[in-house]
C-alpha cells in the first residue's frame, strides 16, 4: 500500500510542476516548450506507474501458478476420497473435467489473458501520448474481451460440474444402496453386521473428504487474499489519483490515471473469478458425493 | 389386596436397578462407537497420506495463517468446530502487516 501512496505522491508532484510550467509556457506564448513538458511529464508518470505495475503483474501470475499447484495436490485427494465413499461414477465423470479446467485456466490466464491486458494498457498508453494516434477503443475491446472469456470459462465450468455430478451423484446412491440391500439379504449370518460396518467406514471416509474440502477452501482463500487486497488497494489509489488530478491536470493524464485503475480493476477480476470458480468446485465435488451418500 | 400391593412393589422394585444398568450400558456404547469411529479416520488418514498434504498444504498459506496450525485446523474440521475467527483474525493481520 505504501507503494502505491508513494507513487500517487511522485504523480501529483509531478502534475503540480507541469501545471506550474504550463502557466509559464503560455504567459511565453510557447506551444514547443508547452509540448515537450508535457511529454516529460507523460513519460515521468508512466515509469513511475510500470515501477509496481511490474511487480503486480509477477504477484498475479505466482498466485495463479500456486493456485494451479495445489489444486493439483487437492484434487487427487478429494477424487480418492470420493471413491472411497462409494462415489465412483462421479469420481470418474469429474476428474477428467476438474483436471483439465484446473490446467486449462492456469495456462489461459498466463498465456492469453494477461498478455491481453498487457497490451490493452499499452495501447491505452500510447493512444494518450497524442491527439492524432488513438486507440482508445481497441484498448477496451481487448479488456471486455477477457471479461467476457472469464464469464463463459467460469458458467461452462460451473455448469458442467454441478449438471453431471447431480446426474452420476443419483447412480452412485442408488448402486450402494442396491449392493448394501444385496449383501445384508444374501450372505447369511453375518450380511447385517458387514453392511453396517461398510457404512461407518464410509461414513468416516465422508468426514475426511468435508474435512480435506475445507482446508482446501481455506487454503485456495489464504493463496489469493494478498493479491486481491493489493489489487483493490491500488485500484482504488489510481481512481483516487485521478479525482485529485482532475482539476490541475490535463484531461490525458486523467484518463491515463483511470486507465491504470481499470486495468487492476480487470486483475481483480481475474483473481476473484479464479478463486471463486475453484471454491465452487470444490464446494460442489463435496456436495455430489455427499447427495450420493442421502440414498442411505 | 394387600397381596396385589405387594407384587407392585416387588415389580417395581426390580424394574429400577435394570434401568439404572440400561444407561450406563448405552454411555459405554456411545464411548466404544466413538473410540471405533476416530480409530478408522485415523486409519483412513494414514492410508490415504493425509499428513503430507496437509504438510504441503501447509507451505502455500505459512505468510497468511501465521497463528494456524494446518494439522489442527484440519483435526477441528473433522469434528465441526473451525475456528472461523482465528481465521479471520489471520487475514486481518496480514493486511494489516502488507499495508505497513
Amino acid at each position: 500500500m505504501l507503494d502505491g501512496i508513494g507513487v500517487l505522491a511522485g504523480v501529483l508532484v509531478i502534475v503540480v510542476i507541469h501545471s506550474i510550467l504550463k502557466n509559464i509556457s503560455e504567459g511565453l506564448e510557447n506551444k514547443g516548450i508547452a509540448q515537450i513538458t508535457y511529454y516529460v511529464q507523460y513519460i515521468l508518470i508512466v515509469t513511475l506507474i510500470m515501477t509496481n505495475f511490474v511487480q503486480i503483474i509477477e504477484i498475479i501470475r505466482e498466485s495463479i501458478q500456486n493456485l494451479v499447484n495445489f489444486m493439483n495436490l487437492l484434487v487427487p485427494i478429494l477424487i480418492t476420497l470420493m471413491i472411497t465413499t462409494g462415489s465412483i461414477v462421479s469420481a470418474n465423470l469429474i476428474q477428467p473435467i476438474l483436471l483439465f479446467i484446473i490446467t486449462f485456466i492456469g495456462n489461459l490466464i498466463t498465456g492469453i489473458i494477461i498478455p491481453l491486458v498487457l497490451i490493452s494498457t499499452s495501447l491505452g498508453i500510447v493512444s494518450k501520448i497524442s491527439d492524432k494516434v488513438q486507440i482508445d477503443k481497441l484498448s477496451k475491446f481487448f479488456k471486455s474481451s477477457v471479461v467476457w472469456v472469464l464469464g463463459v470459462v467460469l458458467t461452462i465450468f460451473v455448469g458442467l460440474l454441478s449438471v453431471e455430478g447431480s446426474l452420476s451423484s443419483n447412480v452412485d446412491g442408488i448402486t450402494a444402496k442396491t449392493a448394501k440391500a444385496a449383501v445384508s439379504s444374501f450372505i447369511p449370518v453375518v450380511g447385517k453386521i458387514l453392511g453396517d460396518a461398510v457404512d461407518t467406514v464410509i461414513g468416516c471416509s465422508s468426514i475426511l473428504k468435508n474435512a480435506t474440502g475445507i482446508i482446501g477452501i481455506i487454503i485456495i482463500i489464504g493463496i489469493v487474499i494478498l493479491p486481491i487486497v493489493k489489487l483493490a488497494i491500488l485500484m482504488g489509489i489510481y481512481y483516487l489519483g485521478a479525482a485529485l488530478c482532475q482539476p490541475i491536470a490535463d484531461g490525458k493524464i486523467v484518463s491515463l490515471l483511470e486507465q491504470m485503475g481499470d486495468t487492476f480493476k480487470t486483475f481483480l477480476a481475474i483473481m476473484c473469478s479464479v478463486s471463486v470458480m475453484l471454491i465452487i468446485g470444490t464446494t460442489l465435488i463435496i456436495k455430489i458425493s455427499n447427495s450420493g451418500l442421502m440414498y442411505r | 389386596m394387600k397381596k396385589i400391593f405387594l407384587l407392585l412393589i416387588i415389580a417395581i422394585a426390580l424394574i429400577i436397578p435394570n434401568n439404572v444398568q440400561a444407561t450406563e450400558e448405552r454411555e459405554k456404547e456411545n464411548t466404544t462407537n466413538n473410540i471405533n469411529t476416530e480409530n478408522i479416520i485415523e486409519s483412513q488418514k494414514e492410508m490415504l497420506d493425509i499428513n503430507s498434504f496437509i504438510e504441503e498444504a501447509d507451505k502455500y498459506t505459512k505468510d497468511v495463517y501465521q497463528d494456524l496450525d494446518m494439522g489442527e485446523l484440519f483435526s477441528s474440521a473433522i469434528t465441526g468446530n473451525i475456528d472461523n475467527g482465528g481465521i479471520l483474525k489471520s487475514i486481518l493481520n496480514l493486511v494489516r502487516r502488507r499495508s505497513a
